[in-house]
């Protein structure tokens, strides 16, 4: 049993002790109803995207400074996630407002950051799928460190551009104690699996580029 | 001090190059004034009467006039300096790249901002925010403009301090102008928010007080210009 | 005075080994030759040596200083003429110089350009845009912009490709003036003739690997070019 066999277990474990937390454990909240419950995804999901975008900057800052190639690999690794969890924040987020506000989207400030943040770390990619080798991991570094710079200005700039209509961060102290366990759990759970999924891409990452040496050297041969 | 004069020459060069021709400087002055007038008529059947709708108007079209204009006027900064490989001629001088980076923030920031004071007169006159603007504004009203070109001139810092390190990494590849687009304005919205709301408390009230997103503008271009200016190199050499 | 060595110098671009362990000196006074066939990676090696690409594995110094770890430093001492230009093509020789000569910080720089321009043969049209220049006058320029601050080592990737004869002759005589000069130059090409007139050393590159050839004193050019097609061959 390899070392990420045992993480995805451990993973698959927590997301199903994650499930019954949520659905079964923590009490249905008055006012939304089993609705609210994607609640416990959504913001874990959201703090999973702030570590894995953070991660990138790490590690695009480790691959100026050191220029060994897994780090970059890592880095993409980790965006990569950070978008897909990116991505399920803006799709549980209408899901949320069409039920609490009754509109699929109404500009409010987190969400908007969260887009604009999406907007930024798709751009990563792009420029990436552009660049040629040579400078494709010097130059999504870069970007990498500047995106996450503006990660902070971003988010405290919608926040003060709207009235905040997201539900403040104070009902987390409001929350019955069932649902701060089930919020907690939830997110540990995201965060493993955003471990797993990490190691996961890294390997493939790696393998992808070992597969290329190698066929190179069969084609030098012949 | 070297260094400080190979700064000066750099962006006399730039400023020589992108005047010669005085085509860049009327190319891009057509182009703002023409996204003006787009947003002029596109907002036609619904344009506001109420003053303070109109200079709200007016501030989201000059920003989004500027921002676009910022884009081709750096895209064709570096595409001048990858062409024919000059830039390698200004890497042989051993110039220090974050340098290069300065002098490429000030030469980019005095072209922009002198297109913003030629447009901006033109751009509120097309959008009718002059006639309707209130007493107080109007009594001061040269001062205001200044004090908007001004605010402009900062948000350009800010712009111009992302948009050259990032026009480094996107022009690299041939012919992907819209690169450049895609990959800085998600980076820039803060500098258009700021901006936008400078612009409107100018032309409302005709001054900043109690306007705290003049600060975001300059946090922005502070956190911006050290980091770009520590990380060029690796835009540069690699 | 050795002005240059390297110290196996790899090269890979993605997986291709381009250069693989070229070691290489040059002294004041001599200039090298280096002959290889398209794709030998002459350019790359000269884009190396410029500093302007940085070599996989290897180590070089120019004029004692590593030039790896110190490419702004050992830049003043280098004089390159590439495939590109790396000047401005909407500005005048005399603007590019200008401009270059006072990055680098060349003193008295009127006077230079003007014996540069002289030296070149290119003063009628000092003022006309080098976008406009044939290949031949394009390639002048090139030198002159190369000569500007008076570098110790001089790099020449293929310097006469592409042009006429009487073009070929002045870019030779201005080699060979250099070399008088003290200078330390490398040309890479792939006309045996021309590079056996220019230079003092022979050198193949083949394989991405520098193989020593001879001293001009100690070879015929007819055995130059037979040698040459026979590695060729191989």
């Amino acid at each position: 049993m390899t070392r990420v066999q045992l993480i995805g277990i451990l993973a698959t474990l927590c997301l199903f002790m994650a499930l019954y937390f949520v659905f079964s454990y923590a009490k249905v909240e008055a006012t939304m109803l089993e609705v609210q419950k994607i609640f416990y995804f959504h913001v874990s999901s959201a703090f999973t995207v702030f570590i894995a975008f953070g991660v990138t900057c790490l590690f695009s800052i480790l691959y100026l400074i050191k220029r060994k190639d897994r780090y970059d690999m890592i880095a993409v690794a980790s965006a990569e996630l950070g978008i897909v969890f990116c991505t399920i924040v803006l799709l549980t987020g209408p899901i949320w407002a069409r039920y609490a506000w009754n509109t699929w989207w109404n500009w409010e400030a987190r969400l908007t950051s969260t887009l604009i943040l999406w907007l930024m770390y798709i751009a990563y990619f792009i420029l990436r799928s552009a660049l040629a080798e040579e400078t494709k991991r010097v130059y999504s570094a870069v970007l990498g460190i500047i995106a996450y710079l503006n990660v902070p200005i971003v988010y405290f700039s919608v926040e003060i551009w709207q009235g905040n209509l997201h539900p403040s961060t104070d009902t987390k102290m409001n929350l019955h104690p069932t649902m701060v366990k089930a919020w907690m759990i939830s997110w540990l759970a995201l965060s493993v699996l955003y471990v797993f999924l990490l190691v996961l891409r890294y390997q493939t990452e790696r393998l992808k580029s070992q597969l290329e040496t190698i066929q190179y050297q069969q084609m030098e041969k012949t | 001090m070297k260094g400080f004069r190979q700064i000066i020459w750099l962006i006399r060069k730039d400023l020589a190059l992108q005047f010669r021709t005085k085509d860049t400087l009327i190319l891009i002055f057509v182009f703002s004034i023409l996204v003006v007038l787009i947003f002029s008529f596109a907002f036609g059947p619904i344009f506001p009467d109420d003053p303070e709708d109109r200079a709200k108007l007016a501030a989201s079209v000059l920003w989004t006039a500027f921002s676009f204009a910022g884009i081709i006027t750096l895209n064709r900064s570096f595409d001048l300096e990858r062409a024919n490989g000059a830039i390698q001629g200004v890497r042989l001088t051993g110039v220090d790249p974050s340098n290069f980076y300065l002098s490429k923030v000030i030469s980019t920031l005095v072209f922009l901002t002198m297109l913003e004071l030629i447009v901006t007169p033109i751009a509120l006159q097309f959008l009718e925010v002059l006639d309707v603007l209130p007493a107080i504004v109007q009594e001061r009203l040269l001062l205001t403009l200044l004090k908007l070109i001004g605010v402009l001139a900062i948000g350009t810092l800010g712009f111009c301090a992302v948009g050259v390190i990032v026009s480094g990494i996107s022009t690299s590849t041939h012919g992907k102008e819209s690169l450049l687009s895609v990959v800085l304005l998600p980076l820039i919205f803060p500098v258009i928010m700021a901006g936008a709301k400078c612009s409107v408390s100018l032309l409302t009230t005709g001054g900043l007080e109690g306007n705290f997103w003049i600060s975001i503008l300059v946090v922005y271009s502070l956190v911006f210009l050290a980091s770009a200016y520590l990380l060029f190199e690796f835009v540069i050499e690699g | 005075m050795i002005l240059l060595q390297a110290t196996q110098i790899t090269k890979r671009f993605a997986h291709r080994m381009v250069l693989n362990g070229v070691d290489l000196d040059v002294q004041a006074g001599e200039v090298v030759a280096i002959f290889g066939p398209n794709g030998a990676g002459k350019t790359t090696l000269i884009k190396i040596l410029s500093t302007l690409v940085k070599p996989t594995s290897g180590a070089f110094q120019i004029a004692g200083i590593d030039a790896i770890a110190n490419p702004l430093r050992v830049r003043s001492s280098l004089g390159v003429v590439a495939h590109e230009p790396f000047a401005y093509l909407e500005w005048s020789p005399y603007e590019n110089l200008k401009f270059f000569g006072r990055l680098y910080g060349v003193d008295a720089l009127e006077e230079r350009i003007a014996d540069l321009l002289a030296d070149v043969e290119l003063t009628p049209f000092a003022h006309e845009p080098v976008r406009i220049f044939s290949r031949g006058m394009t390639q002048r320029f090139m030198i002159a912009k190369a000569l500007i601050h008076d570098p110790t080592l001089l790099l020449f990737d293929e310097p006469f490709s592409g042009l006429d004869v009487a073009a070929k002759q002045f870019v030779l005589k201005l080699i060979q003036q250099e070399r008088a000069r003290g200078k330390g130059l490398i040309l890479t090409t792939h006309d045996t003739e021309l590079g056996y007139h220019a230079a003092s050393r022979f050198l193949f590159l083949l394989d991405g690997q520098i193989e020593p050839v001879a001293e001009k004193a100690e070879i015929e050019l007819t055995e130059l070019s037979r040698q040459y097609e026979q590695r060729l061959k191989k």
